[in-house]
């Protein structure tokens, strides 16, 4: 299996814990949910120095003959601290500050301008961001943005001569909206963001996390990671943009995998996220999943591989999400219906049925908790001052709207709030809280009956059910089979007198429209998957919110499994039986 | 513990109080009862002692799981390995960065990481020294981050786990390696050398200063350029770092020893009205904190040198000169470095897959055939001497007790009276080079302390005058003087280096070069690289001073061979490595000098908002 890198036909991952998998980027990127209480009374030294200095860059290289129609300085402060165990040993305690400046400096007009891609051109984005003084100089950040300013505009004018020599000598673009979207300019200073780190009580406790798997000589790794950030960003642009907020994003992560006798590596992990220190699970609840896990990773070692398999099968809530925010949600981001690299899946079936009618879709960065859980795809302002809106993406099973940040499509000429990014790259549209929403929900019986149902309809001797998963990827472009694979972690054969048996060995993988087409049934238990989505613009943090689903056919294939053999001497430590 | 402690430095100590409180020893309040007066001290003072338990107890672990490894790891019908190593480094590193007077980056990190060395087969022949096609490790391969904590029992489950891996990739890399001899003929060299087993063990670890203690140094040096409206871009930047270090191996060999640094970096930038990008540095490294340069003497390099890169803003270029070139202090020494250091190294040539024989050919270096052959003029000595630690000269930081092998340092003798003699070497031989010379430093084949002396040396002012007469002799109307070549490990941003043609060295530029007139005026000179430039240009050394100075680098081997050799061998990426030089002024007859050609950006738009 080669490594799905995001690249100009749009891979994507969702790495649970992409540090556990060098195949998968290496960053884990958290944010915040909360306000806490904090005065905000409108001043900002940032926003100050921000604002002074783009004036002053607005009406100096007004001047020029190509002069920037827009501009826009993000400074994102991240103020993070973490503390690491393995087998009851720490491992890592660090906190850490940094303050970096993203530019949008455009050429051009709304129209047209640098920001526009090079068709059938496979240069990718690279990372540009500069780092800035960790207090509030305003000499210092004056100094640094007159320096990246310099370079960006620059750097515009070459690309926008590029830009324009693409346009005259391709054939027209299938779509002919404009490169920029006028937006309503916000003025809104919030509180910053704080972080509660008491990192000495972490330290203990990721050691009594981890402590209980030093006895089991059999799982080879076993980590926990408590971890905070809090990101204040503030945000001015040449439209009149003067924006602070913060939010604080708490998780406590948990890895261990085994390896069984054939050489397949078998991990488990566990997330709990939350927007406070407070949300985050006390000790009794950790301790417990802990011990379910070692139960897991035990019984794993010892499961049946299976086959290549289609038939039935049911997705838990955390499951489902992950396959929602693969198989639709990555389709439905706005741009991609314009590169005419991507598959543009949907670009034509607004008012078309995708789901059953039962099925809405919505992306709702505006809501914070679901099902008990805090939501790690909220937000109030997008990456381009636009703020956070809920938007239904489909509503009774049929397709209605894109997920739209400032670079509008055609039919679709305003941002709805989802122009996001990580630190150094251009925002595209990506996504925040995908929540599905079931009018008619089954129990989880009432589910389970079906799909014995589904079996004996389709005379197969088995169906599966995905209880947990790690991850998932998917393509969108044209040059690679459209698909996706959702890379489970516990899947159970259910078998028609309803007894489960654990089983190990493959990936759920399948293509978009006709996996959708397939759903037939939700159950009323919803369930929450945090984590961070890479694309184009880098790690953002989401959520997926569903229910438990029936998909009457999937499909499942071998999954990729090291060569090597488990160690070959015994552990040097006393085993637990 | 009662203290609260805020800096994440302070933190640390508490933990490292902790831990010493943790272990059995027992000695630590007596031995340092000071260390208790305040809890930035905690750290520096309490790790001497806790080294003690710690040392017993992560070396315990490491001793075990060598004992059981070299007796028991063995699959099925394959080779048992014939030679298993194990390293721990325990870090510190503090780094601080301001611009403009404000600080930007303030990390503390503590780490301890595990390296491991299988060899299998046999010292003649063994899964070393071989290039394959595919050279990323086993879908597990990893870094080994072991607990900061000395615990025992998860010391050993790591290295277990570490060694269990390292053994099955050696066999699996052996058996590739067989498969190439079976078309490839092979130098009849062995793999690895035969060294005494040796023991050496010193606990010292340096003082660290608190992370509150750096930042005000490199926030004020950062905020004099606020005086240099001329200077576009500055960043001042402190590290300090302390890696110690635990070694064992199946041969009985083992030590333990600290190598402190610190370091402190000023990085400047600006455009001339050209556009002409110019950039400059001060670098100073120092075994510990306290010893760099007093805060006076600091302002007055920057000022100095932000004066100096002020001046090459209005400075003119050179088109093109040909003719005596005098490299003074530092670019003498960063020549050498560049030039002729990396072909000190006896680097062997590996045995490779059929597709990159090619490149594995072009790994040799040229050098291994010069021995006996003049590479330098008659009047000039090179030595290695990891041995000492300073010299009439001022301190030189390239040495320590044993190298990574746990080979004892020595003196080696390189070139004498300009004929190379030997290559520095690690316990890899080459052709003609069977024992280790003490070289391998961390991951990589390095000098230690380069040693370039002669014996008729001239007096500043003879050098002077020697570059006059040479310039007289050929009518031109003025010679050059070099006195800083290159730029920092860290740039701003971007690289200035010129792009070497194939088979040139690409040296780095002429960082501050002048012309210099009959009448003994001096110009700068704006921007300037030399071209055509090599080792044989060495030969040409018409004349160096009486005196040397010492000068400390980081090098960084960047051949991609050399790198996987290196993670291939201990499974960690290497890092730049400190190598001191102490070099004399060089004047060369005949070196080409001219303008970078290429295209320059335009000046900046609007002017700098501080001075504007």
């Amino acid at each position: 299996m080669s490594a799905p890198l995001p690249g100009p036909s749009g891979t994507f991952y969702w790495p649970r814990c992409a540090a556990r998998n060098a195949r998968h980027v290496a960053f884990i990127v958290f944010v915040l949910l909360a306000l806490p209480a904090a005065s905000a009374d409108g001043k900002s030294a940032v926003l100050e120095a921000l604002e002074a200095e783009l004036e002053r860059s607005m009406s100096v290289l007004g001047e020029e003959p190509v002069p920037p129609y827009f501009l826009s300085y993000e400074v994102s402060e991240k103020d993070t601290a973490s503390a690491s165990a393995a087998f009851g040993k720490l491992t890592n305690s660090a906190s850490r500050r940094s303050r970096s400046l993203d530019v949008d400096l455009r050429v051009g007009d709304y129209a047209l301008d640098n920001s526009r891609p090079l068709r059938g051109s496979r240069d990718r984005t690279r990372r540009s961001y500069v780092r800035m003084p960790l207090s509030d100089d305003v000499d210092a950040i004056r100094s640094i943005v007159w320096n990246e300013t310099d370079r960006r505009y620059k750097q515009a004018l070459e690309q926008f001569t590029r830009v324009q020599t693409d346009v005259e000598v391709k054939v027209d673009a299938e779509d002919q909206s404009g490169d920029f979207s006028p937006e309503k300019s916000r003025t809104d200073v919030g509180p910053s963001a704080t972080l509660h780190a008491p990192r000495e009580d972490w330290e203990d406790k990721v050691r009594r996390y981890t402590a209980p798997f030093a006895a089991h000589g059999a799982i080879y790794s076993a980590s926990a990671t408590l971890s905070a950030r809090a990101e204040t960003r503030w945000f001015v642009d040449s439209d009149g943009a003067r924006i602070r907020t913060g939010e604080t994003l708490y998780r406590l992560s948990i890895n261990a995998y085994t390896m069984a006798e054939d050489g397949m590596r078998l991990p488990r992990y566990e997330t709990f996220t939350a927007a406070t220190l407070a949300g985050l699970p006390a000790d009794e609840t950790v301790l417990g999943t802990v011990a379910a896990m070692i139960a897991d990773l035990r019984a794993l070692r010892d499961a049946p591989v299976i086959e290549p398999y289609t038939g039935p099968a049911i997705l838990s809530g955390r499951a489902a999400g992950v396959f929602f925010h693969e198989v639709l949600g990555h389709r439905v981001e706005g741009h991609r219906q314009k590169r005419e690299e991507d598959g543009q899946t949907f670009k034509k079936k607004i008012g078309e049925q995708i789901l059953p009618a039962s099925f809405t879709v919505t992306f709702d960065p505006t809501r914070r908790r679901a099902a008990s859980v805090d939501l790690a795809g909220a937000y109030r302002y997008d990456n381009q001052g636009v703020p956070a809106q809920s938007v239904v993406v489909v509503k009774d099973g049929v397709l209605k709207n894109f997920l739209m940040s400032r670079t509008p499509i055609e039919g679709f000429p305003r941002s709805n709030g989802h122009g996001r990014k990580d630190v150094g790259y251009p925002a595209v549209a990506r996504q925040s809280n995908l929540i599905v929403e079931v009018a008619a929900p089954v129990s989880r019986e009432e589910l389970k009956g079906q799909l014995i149902a589904a079996m004996h309809e389709q005379g197969k001797p088995f169906g599966l059910l995905f209880e947990d998963i790690q991850g998932g990827f998917t393509s969108t472009g044209r040059y690679a089979p459209n698909a996706f694979n959702v890379q489970p972690i516990l899947v159970y054969q259910v078998h028609p007198d309803g007894r489960e048996e654990l089983v190990r060995g493959v990936d759920l993988i399948g293509t978009p429209l006709t996996t959708l087409s397939r759903v037939v049934a939700a159950s009323d238990q919803v369930a929450v998957f945090n984590g961070t989505c890479g694309a184009e613009s880098g790690g953002v943090p989401v959520s997926a919110v569903s229910p438990a689903i029936l998909i009457s056919q999937i499909e499942v294939q071998k999954k990729d499994k090291s060569q090597e053999r488990p160690p070959l001497l015994p552990p040097p430590i006393a085993e637990q039986s | 513990m009662n203290h609260r402690v805020v800096s994440p430095l302070s933190h640390r100590a508490a933990e490292a109080q902790r831990q010493c409180r943790g272990g059995r020893h027992r000695s630590f309040a007596t031995r340092r009862p000071a260390a208790l007066a305040t809890a930035a001290l905690l750290l520096s003072l309490c790790l001497p002692a806790q080294e003690a338990s710690a040392e017993s107890v992560v070396l315990r672990a490491m001793r075990d799981e060598l004992a059981r490894s070299t007796e028991e790891l063995k699959l099925a019908q394959m080779d048992k390995p014939y030679f298993l190593a194990y390293r721990i480094d325990d870090s510190t590193v503090l780094d601080a960065e301001a611009r403009f007077g404000a600080l930007t980056s303030a990390l503390t990190n503590r780490s301890r990481l595990l390296s491991v060395e299988v060899r299998v087969g046999d010292a003649s022949l063994d899964n070393t020294n071989f290039l394959p096609i595919q050279t990323w490790g086993s879908p597990l391969t990893r870094s080994f981050g072991l607990p900061l904590e000395d615990d025992y029992q998860e010391i050993r489950r790591q290295i277990w786990l570490a060694t269990d891996l390292a053994y099955k990739h050696a066999l699996e890399t052996f058996a590739k390696k067989r498969a190439a001899l079976q078309t490839n003929t092979r130098e009849e060299v062995p793999d690895f050398t035969t060294e005494q087993p040796h023991t050496s063990h010193s606990e010292a670890l340096a003082e660290q200063p608190s992370i509150d203690e750096v930042k005000p140094l490199v926030q004020d040096l950062a905020a004099l350029f606020k005086e240099m409206p001329a200077i576009h871009e500055s960043a001042v930047g402190a590290r300090v770092v302390n890696v110690h270090s635990r070694y064992v191996n199946s041969e009985g060999t083992s030590f333990t020893q600290s190598q402190p640094t610190a370091s402190l970096r000023v990085l400047a930038k600006t455009q001339a009205p050209d556009g002409t990008v110019l950039q400059d540095f001060e670098l100073f490294y120092e075994r510990s904190w306290q010893d760099l340069p007093g805060r006076e003497a600091l302002e007055r390099s920057v000022r100095s040198m932000g004066a100096s890169l002020a001046a090459r803003r209005e400075a003119e270029f050179v088109e093109l000169y040909n003719g005596p070139v005098l490299f003074e202090g530092q670019a003498a020494a960063a020549l050498f470095a560049q030039v002729i250091a990396p072909r000190l190294l006896a680097v062997r040539v590996p045995i490779s897959d059929q597709r990159l024989r090619g490149y594995a050919a072009s790994l040799r270096n040229p050098f291994v055939d010069k021995i006996g052959a003049r590479v330098l003029p008659r009047s000039l000595d090179v030595r290695d001497d990891p041995t000492i630690d300073h010299n009439d000269a001022g301190p030189l930081l390239g040495g320590y007790a044993v190298d990574g092998d746990g080979v004892p340092a020595q003196e080696t003798t390189l070139i004498e009276r300009g004929v190379l003699r030997t290559l520095l070497a690690a316990r890899n031989p080459s052709t003609g080079i069977t024992t280790s010379t003490g070289n391998q430093r961390g991951e990589m084949l390095m000098p230690s302390n380069l040693l370039v002396s002669t014996e008729r040396g001239l007096s500043s002012d003879a050098m002077r005058e020697e570059l006059m007469a040479l310039v007289a002799e050929r009518d031109a109307e003025f010679g050059i003087v070099v006195r800083r070549l290159g730029l920092p490990f860290a740039k701003i941003d971007g690289s200035d280096r010129p792009s070497s043609g194939r088979g040139e060295i690409a040296i780095e530029r002429l960082t501050r070069a002048y012309k210099v007139y009959a009448d003994g005026r001096e110009e700068p000179i704006r921007k300037a690289e030399l071209s055509g430039f090599g080792e044989a240009s060495f030969r040409d050394i018409v004349a160096v001073s009486q005196a040397v100075s010492n000068h400390t680098l980081e090098l960084f081997l960047t051949s991609a061979y050399a790198l996987r050799q290196a993670s291939a061998r201990y499974g960690t990426t290497p890092g730049r490595t400190l190598v001191s030089l102490s070099i004399p002024d060089l004047l060369f007859e005949e070196a080409s000098v001219r303008k970078p050609p290429g295209n320059v950006p335009r000046p900046p738009l609007a002017a700098h908002p501080f001075f504007e």
